[in-house]
């Protein structure tokens, strides 16, 4: 791995790791489009047919956060928007999934897509709809913990 | 609680307040010694401890710069804490014995080409003792009498499997977590947050334990946020004091009858190679060129099996079980060494990172669907220390301590590469033997959390860094008081021995400190 691809992924790591403010892009900026786009890439990076849209729209508006606050992201970010969709919002959405899926995979090398990977998984699976859909239950503190609640239910297993 | 002057040379510094250091720290104040503790993180009100994961990870890991290279993960080849407690907030718990061959490797393995095995320099019948103190200290299931965890669902399938794979000795494992109330803390209550610390201190940590009872002595001064950057000697062979940064970046320097490192690897080796002088150019302690080298983290991977029914493993301690079936040697395996099955769980988002990294689209979400039927176990076998798996300094990136940022390189040796195959190929048919619909590896993916070797003990001055005692053999006053003194890692999980060790020095620096030996 190259230098400025590692110095890449510290810049990932901590940018996850400031606390956001509250800056964003503004939907004027090139590529964003009121996040549209975007938003549906995350979709198609993790999609979940019975998770609610509104999750992939709220983790696209915390990577907006984070990409306004970086020149650097926003002009990867308007590069990417141009090899997705030429940067029109009605290109992108004229595409079949396998063909958003092909449109991605252009981009899936680069430092801008190895950024919004690493956002959109840890907002997706952070988020406690995509917990409830999974079966994850969380914290059970404010419960007694899972000791009563079924931490050894099992009931399939051979004698 | 006391406070002492910072040109009050009668004090013993420790750095670091984890396993090692906060054991340190209460055994020495605990006899009348003055001790101040130098804690690079901070000191975490217990109400700040929440169940949740993202929120913990933020408050308790060490987050500054690091590189890895090899197979170390780039921007962070090392999972530990920078918090009072240091990595006993994020541990699991198991506490675990080394058996008696790991500690002679070489004697028992023989001379491998590409490792340096060797022999500690004491044997496992010397540690005894301090291991059933540690035990009764940590309030260790399964030993002193204490009840075992009970079992989970996640170890309820890890055992069923085994059996149908003619394992025997399997068992909700030795851990450092009360199954009842104990030392004033209370029993698990099977949160499943083990890795975030423990929000109901059931499981051992520093930050309740030894450092209050540290405090407690009136002979002990806890420094949260304070980040040595250099340990200064003068010419005779001794060490004088500690230089470091507060939390507004400001520089003291703390004097010192004697100094004890406990950083874990990582930073017990930059604390070193950053104290280099004129006498001392290539570290402190450091004539050897062994300090920062033969880098050990455990051959580890996990297994994930998709079941044919619902396993919640979520639910529950994380190390929830062990099969030491595996941990002997036996030369008839292609391999030297052993290796020990745990159980294990994630979140749906470390599932995500760690299932299959890189991964997206539909196959895989289809995949990461199937979370509430997936249990899951950990391989953590014995490592060979080889001399280029390292921690050394960059050359120019700086931290923002304006300290040279460490560099971890691993690369698996030989030895461990077939451990690994075999580890992955017995455990795949735990959940196999169960009718699994399928089994993931997971190799080569997470960062380390076993940290050993960069400081090892030995007799000879010119191949070790420290004697069994962990004193440097170049500085009579200076001592390494964590997984760095480890001269092989064995399977165990380390931390016990951590403490062992940490116990045995504490009271070899107590008797050098009265019969004014240092
Ligand atoms: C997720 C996870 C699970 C684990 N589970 C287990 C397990 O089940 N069993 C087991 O045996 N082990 C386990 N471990 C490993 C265990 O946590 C470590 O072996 C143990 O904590 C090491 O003790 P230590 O004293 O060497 O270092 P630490 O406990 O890491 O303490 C070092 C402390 O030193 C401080 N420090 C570092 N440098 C400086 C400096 N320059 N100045 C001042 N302070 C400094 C750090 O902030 C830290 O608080 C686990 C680790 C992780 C990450
Ligand atoms: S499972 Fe037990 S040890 Fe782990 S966090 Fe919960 S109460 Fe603590």
């Amino acid at each position: 791995m190259d230098i400025a691809r590692r110095e890449f992924l510290q810049l990932t790591v901590n940018l996850a790791l400031v606390s956001l403010g509250g800056h964003s892009v503004a939907d004027d900026t090139p590529g964003w489009h009121g996040g549209k786009v975007l938003s549906d890439v995350v979709y198609q990076l993790f999609p979940h047919e019975r998770l609610s849209r509104d999750v992939y729209m709220q983790v696209t508006e915390q990577l907006g956060d984070s990409i306004g606050q970086s020149a650097e992201l926003t002009a990867m970010m308007n590069n990417a928007m141009e090899v997705l969709s030429g940067n029109s919002q009605e290109n992108w959405f004229a595409l079949s999934e396998r063909g958003k899926t092909e449109a991605i995979e252009k981009i899936q090398h680069t430092p801008f897509f190895q950024f919004v990977l690493n956002e959109a998984l840890s907002g997706v699976y952070r988020h406690p709809l995509t917990w409830e859909l999974l079966g994850y239950e969380g914290s059970s503190l404010e419960f007694g913990g899972y000791i009563d609640r079924g931490f050894n239910d099992i009931d399939w297993l051979p004698d | 609680m006391n406070k002492f002057s910072l040109d009050d040379s009668s004090v013993v510094v420790v750095v670091g307040s984890g396993a090692g250091g906060g054991t340190v720290s209460d055994v020495l104040s605990n006899n009348g010694i003055n001790v101040v503790c130098l804690e690079a993180g901070r000191r975490l009100d217990l109400t700040e401890i929440v169940t949740d994961e993202a929120g913990m990870f933020g408050k308790i890991t060490w987050l500054d710069e690091r590189q890895g290279s090899g197979i170390a993960p780039p921007p962070f080849p090392v999972w530990n804490c920078k918090t009072v407690g240091g990595t006993t907030m994020h541990w699991t718990a198991t506490g675990i014995r080394l058996q008696e061959h790991e500690f002679s490797a070489q004697s028992r393995y023989g001379a491998v080409k590409g490792t340096t095995l060797v022999d500690w320099p004491l044997s496992l019948a010397e540690l005894e003792p301090y291991y059933s103190v540690a035990e009764d200290r940590l309030g260790v299931t399964g030993t002193h009498g204490i009840e075992r965890l009970p079992e989970s669902n996640n170890y309820m399938v890890f055992k069923a499997g085994a059996k149908k794979c003619g394992y025997r000795e399997i068992n909700t494992g030795n851990l450092a977590i009360n199954s009842k109330p104990r030392d004033g803390r209370g029993s698990c209550l099977q949160l499943g947050f083990c890795t975030s610390g423990c929000a109901t201190g059931a499981k051992w940590s520093t930050l309740y334990t030894d450092i209050p009872a540290a405090e407690r002595s009136g002979h002990f001064e806890l420094r949260p946020e304070s980040m040595a950057v250099r340990v200064n000697h003068d010419g005779k062979g001794r060490v004088t004091g500690v230089e470091y940064l507060d939390k507004h970046g400001q520089g003291h320097t703390q004097s010192a009858r004697a100094v004890c490192i406990a950083g874990n690897t990582v930073e017990t080796t930059r604390l070193l190679l950053n104290s280099q002088s004129d006498q001392f150019p290539r570290g402190l302690a450091n004539g050897s060129g062994q300090v920062g080298r033969n880098y050990m983290r455990h051959v580890m991977a996990s297994l994930v099996g998709v079941m044919p029914g619902q396993v919640n493993q979520h639910r529950g301690a994380h190390q929830a079980g062990i099969i030491y079936d595996e941990r002997y040697h036996d030369d008839g395996r292609g391999f030297f060494g052993g290796l020990l099955f745990e159980t294990v769980s994630f979140t749906p988002e470390s599932m995500a990172r760690f299932l299959r990294p890189g991964s997206w689209g539909r196959p895989y979400t289809r995949l990461l669907e199937q979370y509430d039927r997936m249990a899951a176990l950990l391989i953590v076998g014995e490592d060979p220390p080889v001399e280029t798996n390292s921690i050394t300094l960059h050359p120019t990136r700086k931290d923002q301590y304006g300290l040279p940022v460490p560099v971890v390189h691993y690369e698996h040796h030989d030895n461990s590469r077939k451990l690994l195959r075999y580890g992955l190929d017995r455990g795949r048919r735990i959940y196999e033997a169960l009718g699994a619909e399928q089994v993931l590896e997971l190799v080569d993916v997470f960062p380390a959390t076993h940290n050993m070797g960069t400081a090892r003990m030995g007799d000879d001055p010119a191949t070790s860094v420290c004697n069994q005692w962990g004193q440097t053999h170049e500085l009579d006053n200076l001592f390494i008081s964590d997984g760095s003194l480890f001269p092989t890692s064995g399977c165990a999980n380390p931390t016990l021995t951590i403490i062992a060790l940490a116990l045995r020095q504490a009271e070899y620096v107590a008797s050098l400190l009265r019969s004014n030996s240092i």
